[in-house]
């Protein structure tokens, strides 16, 4: 779950090593990543930059903990916290339940810096859930074929007989969310698991809505809103022979 | 509110969503040709059975096909073509690439490792037109920096 904000545009490259130094006990891996872009693009003065003039160069960090479960991604636009399930266990999912209160602890972390450190207040744009869905090839389909057994919405049929079955399938489909406004974003992708080289459909819901304002009340009641959306949304989107498999299997 | 309202809230960008995950997935939607291309040849090695060759080989490996598998998965090498996939004696997996005058050939065995043939120059009569050698397991930065000698000499 995350927030995209106004860019802080007094925050620098530095200010990532600090914010890192007051996490580092619960994140002591970091990686430094290309950033998020945002509509208008990645803005780099790095080519046109003369000796006088000072460098905005645009990064993301990622601040990850020890056994790589949690991840905090940052720059000087977005807050994201991720969770995943360590490569090859069967420990049971993080719910939302268990991972809200730990993106209020980290937002609340950045905030405070944000303040110490005179880097001004956020004005948060949108709030952002995302519910990643691994199908494994063999868990109710074994071809695209079968992707209408999994999602009632692709019909699989043809005007006519000329295609064959289709050899991998993408979608990404958007739905208006209501109350609050905002955006669902469902997005399945043929994809090969490294892990272990298993052919996956990944299914990805996200939901996305603007707070009523920039609290942090208002921010955590607007990822509830997204997140009840990524919820509903999931179960709409999935058949009921799925659903009754994942039931049986988890 | 509107679609496009919608659309404009979901700022900063309308790119997958996908990208800005912590994922240990390759898609398939998103990379080069050459990927699924080589995916789907591996799969068709899955019906060879024993004695494919007529010399006795035995069927394709499970452990040589799926480290093919993350091999082809783990390349981030946008430019790199597509390789010739294909069964090789002893139930292993070849690929092999020829840029240039530079080819690189690679066997996939069972346990993970990957013998490999470097031709640096058509000349074979050359002392050093070719090298070999053996992988391990644990081989991503070794490959990357054959492949990407492969593509840019």
């Amino acid at each position: 779950m995350g927030a995209y904000f106004d860019p802080l545009e007094s925050w620098k490259v530095p200010h990532f090593g600090l914010f890192w130094n007051r996490i580092k006990n619960d994140y002591p891996k970091v990686e430094v990543r290309a950033p998020i872009p945002s509509r208008e693009g990645v803005e780099f003065e790095f080519g046109v930059a003369g000796p006088q003039r000072e460098l905005k160069i645009p990064i993301r960090c990622w601040f990850i903990n020890q056994d790589d479960t949690r991840l905090i991604q940052v720059q000087n636009n977005v807050f994201i916290h991720n969770w995943r399930r360590p490569g090859g266990s069967q420990e049971p999912y993080s719910h939302y339940d268990d991972l809200r209160p730990i993106f209020e602890q980290e937002w609340r972390r950045l905030t405070e810096f944000l303040r110490e450190q005179s880097l001004g207040k956020v004005n948060v744009l949108m709030c952002e859930v995302a519910y990643i869905n691994h199908i494994d090839r063999g868990v109710g389909w074994d071809s695209f074929a079968e992707l209408p057994r999994v999602f009632p919405s692709w019909s699989g049929v043809t005007s006519g007989s000329f295609l064959p079955h289709p050899q991998a399938v993408s979608i990404r489909a958007f739905y208006t969310m209501k109350e609050p406004d905002g955006l669902l974003e469902i997005s399945l992708q043929p994809a090969l698991r490294q892990a272990d080289a298993k052919d996956i459909m990944q299914l990805t819901v996200t939901g996305r809505c603007k707070p009523a304002s920039s609290d942090e009340k208002e921010i955590l009641s607007a990822l509830d809103a997204a997140r009840e959306w990524v919820v509903r949304g999931f179960t709409d989107f999935t058949s009921a022979k799925m659903h009754e498999i994942w039931r049986r299997t988890t | 509110m509107s679609s496009a309202g919608a659309l404009a809230i979901a700022t900063p960008s309308m790119e997958r969503s996908t990208r800005r995950q912590w994922s240990r997935v390759t898609f398939l939607d998103t990379t080069p040709p050459w990927v699924l291309e080589s995916l789907t040849a591996l799969d068709k090695m899955t019906e060879l059975g024993d004695n494919w060759d007529g010399y006795g080989s035995p069927r394709i490996q499970p452990g040589a096909l799926i480290s093919a598998r993350k091999l082809i998965a783990s390349v981030e090498l946008q430019d790199l073509p597509a390789p010739h996939a294909c069964p090789v004696s002893g139930g292993h997996v070849g690929l092999h690439w020829r840029v240039g005058s530079r080819e690189l050939e690679l066997t996939v065995l069972p346990d993970a490792q990957i013998e490999y043939l470097k031709v640096l120059d058509q000349d074979l009569e050359r002392e050093d037109s070719m090298q070999a050698g053996v992988l391990a397991a644990e081989h991503s930065a070794e490959l990357e920096r054959m492949l990407t000698w492969l593509i840019r000499g």
